[in-house]
């Protein structure tokens, strides 16, 4: 966007060609993708905002002897899930995880399951299932960054494709087009209008470029079997989807039940095995398939928080004798071992606290880049609509409605996703699916309202209630819990005094957008009939 | 992994320090600090601090991070950097020079514990 030339249309030179192409890439999909990096964001901390959402649960159950808790977890299914074809363990080993949960399906009802199927986290303490509140938690909120919440997979998997491939044209095009990268690595000149914006949106770029890289090439990487299953039916045919997947993804050795019984072996031999090869409290989840059959296995996974590479190795064990039958490192080849790279650099799991704060900051940034260009697109055209004809056109209109809507009517939406985590009453049902509903109910009506008032109050209005929709939130959650902000600094409860804080930090932030958006519309107001450029700038 | 937690402090020190000096060595002005400072002057030292710091904390992280972590660990803290240092630089720019010093005393302090603590555990 570093041109100087205020119409960008493919005429002219390669420059010119990859400015207009950089300025339709980025406003075609740019409130999609405001959208993805928003909540993606937010994804950096979905373990602390799950705790944050269920604040009936105790504190992370982390740092335990590996063999009392499978003890633990391996009687609670022997209890509540006989004749099933899958227990599935999962142990706790760091913040990715921090409680001990189970899973089964295909139990036998007659022989006293409680269910064919389900899932709860377990009190490693007493074995009780830990109860909380129903809600969608941290997963859901950034899951939302690529699933879209109402849509099929079959759509949203190319509509989020589509905008990835975008964001990483926008990327190069605007490596391209910008004329002097080094040489304007610092430079920001405030209060200068539509001049403060490039620069704002150079500066956000430039300073993220190579995280802006990996996370869009690496979300590309996420997509490649659906955006390319040519390459997958070239080697396994047009129906070997599923065997591709199961060889490249699956544990090896895997077969299907045979019908004579048999007890499974102690998982003493296999976890002493796993420990011995990946070190003490390093066993994510035993997988136990058959349990109870002649030819049981026992699927042991490493936990992945020692390299960048997402993909955990895994041990196969024959369940009825324990003798180990497959040990099968997660990058079973190197195109295996890039896209665990890429995945786990997308992920950021292996992040320890400081650097998950970077991740979370750059996100942040990123998110800013996007909305600067939205801006930028929107300034740049207000402002020759004011010296040439003084009105604005309708694809301009629309533009700055969408913008309001979108850039501040998203963030109070996500307010309201944590509002409703407090306020709906907790036998509602399907109370996890009303949480996501406040979010886009918000967001819809925000939009609505953008439509309805004049742009420069919109601005002020949506910005001053996303302010106060965050501040509020440690707020509610002092008078819904009994873990608010004084209590949990004093206890060192990490989880909530972050989430909190960082929380009262976003509300002042957009309260400082408030104000700034207010500044705008005044000077504005003060020479109404020469409009200033500047004021256009910092109130679109 | 725990060595890449450890050494962040520092990185983000150096990356600090690094920027502020590449922020000054291009500004014509004097900075008035205690008295007058003719920037000019100083640009090639500055210029030669500042990439010896990118390198130096380039090769600390490398090294106590390797290659994944390290250099995770690097972006995220030439990023953090780089966003403080403009932000001064547009609004504070006398902060740089304290920025500067405290960078580098800070950084290399840390980074001497880290050598400390490498040397006692070899």
């Amino acid at each position: 966007m570093a041109t100087q030339n205020n119409t960008p249309e493919p005429r002219g030179g390669f420059r010119q060609t990859m400015a207009w192409l950089h300025t339709w890439a980025g406003l075609s999909l740019g409130w999609l993708l405001f959208f993805m990096f928003a909540t993606g964001t937010a994804g950096y901390f979905d373990t602390e905002i799950d705790r944050w959402m269920q604040p009936e649960l105790p504190p992370a159950q982390i740092n335990r002897d590996s063999h009392r808790s499978a003890a633990v977890l391996l009687e609670k299914l022997q209890a509540e899930a006989p004749g099933a074809d899958q227990w599935l363990l999962s142990l706790p080993t760091d913040r990715n995880q921090p409680y001990a949960g189970v899973f089964w399906r295909g139990a036998d009802i007659e022989a006293g399951a409680s269910a064919a199927g389900g899932r709860h986290l377990v009190d490693l303490n007493n074995g009780d299932t830990l109860q909380a509140r129903e809600t969608g938690g941290g997963q859901k909120l950034y899951q939302m960054h690529w699933l879209l919440h109402y849509t099929k997979r079959a759509y949203s998997d190319w509509i989020i494709g589509f905008a990835t491939l975008f964001m990483l044209v926008g990327l190069i095009t605007g490596v391209i087009i910008h004329k002097k990268i080094f040489k304007d690595f610092f430079t920001f000149r405030p209060n200068k209008g539509q001049r403060s914006w490039l620069d704002a949106h150079n500066v956000l770029s430039v300073i993220t470029l190579p995280f802006q890289l990996m996370i869009t090439y690496s979300g590309l990487i996420f997509m490649g079997f659906s955006f390319m299953p040519l390459v997958v039916a070239a080697q396994y045919g047009a129906d070997g989807r599923s065997q591709f997947f199961d060889e490249v993804f699956s544990p090896p050795g895997l077969v299907e039940s045979a019908g004579a019984p048999a007890s499974l072996a102690p998982l003493t031999g296999p976890i002493d095995e796993a420990e011995r090869r990946w070190g003490q409290g390093r066993i994510r989840s035993i997988d136990i398939r058959h349990p109870g059959h002649s030819n049981a296995r026992i699927v042991i996974s490493e936990d992945t928080g020692r390299s960048v590479a997402a993909g955990a190795g895994r041990l196969i064990f024959d369940g009825v004798s324990g003798a180990l039958l497959h040990d099968a490192p997660s990058a079973s080849s190197t195109a295996k071992g890039v896209r665990d790279v890429f995945l786990g650099l997308h992920e950021g799991l292996f992040a320890p606290p400081a650097m998950r704060w970077l991740y979370f900051f750059s996100g942040l940034l990123g998110t800013g880049m996007v909305a600067t260009g939205l801006i930028i697109w929107s300034v740049k055209r207000r402002q020759q609509a004011a010296r040439k004809t003084g009105s604005a056109r309708r694809g301009l209109v629309l533009v700055e409605k969408l913008n309001v809507g979108t850039l501040a009517g998203l963030p109070a939406g996500i307010a309201a996703y944590f509002w409703a985590n407090r306020l709906l009453p907790a036998d509602l049902p399907t109370r996890a699916d009303w949480e996501a509903h406040a979010l886009f109910l918000t967001w819809l009506a925000l939009l609505i309202h953008a439509a309805l008032r004049p742009r420069q109050s919109a601005w002020r209005e949506q910005l001053s209630l996303a302010a106060m929709a965050f501040a509020a939130i440690p707020l509610i959650n002092a008078l819904t819990t009994d873990r608010h902000l004084g209590h949990s600094l004093a206890s060192g409860d990490w989880v909530f005094a972050g989430f909190d804080l960082t929380l009262l930090v976003i509300g002042a932030l957009f309260g400082w957008a408030a104000w700034f958006a207010g500044r705008g519309a005044r000077k504005a107001r003060k020479a109404p009939a020469t409009v200033s450029p500047a004021a256009i700038g910092e109130a679109s | 992994m725990s060595a890449t937690a450890t050494s962040l402090p520092s990185l983000c020190l150096l990356a600090l320090a690094a920027f502020a000096s590449l922020y000054l060595a291009t500004q014509r002005r004097n900075l008035r600090l205690v008295r007058d400072i003719d920037l000019p002057r100083w640009h090639t030292p500055l210029r030669c601090l500042g990439w010896g710091l990118l390198a130096t904390a380039a090769v600390t992280a490398v090294i106590t991070g390797g290659w994944g972590p390290g250099l995770v660990a690097l972006c995220g803290a030439l990023t953090l950097a780089a966003f403080v240092v403009i932000g001064l630089a547009s609004y504070r720019p006398e902060g740089l020079l304290f920025v500067l010093a405290m960078g580098c005393t800070g950084g290399f302090w840390a980074l001497g514990k880290i050598v400390v603590s490498g040397i006692g555990a070899g």
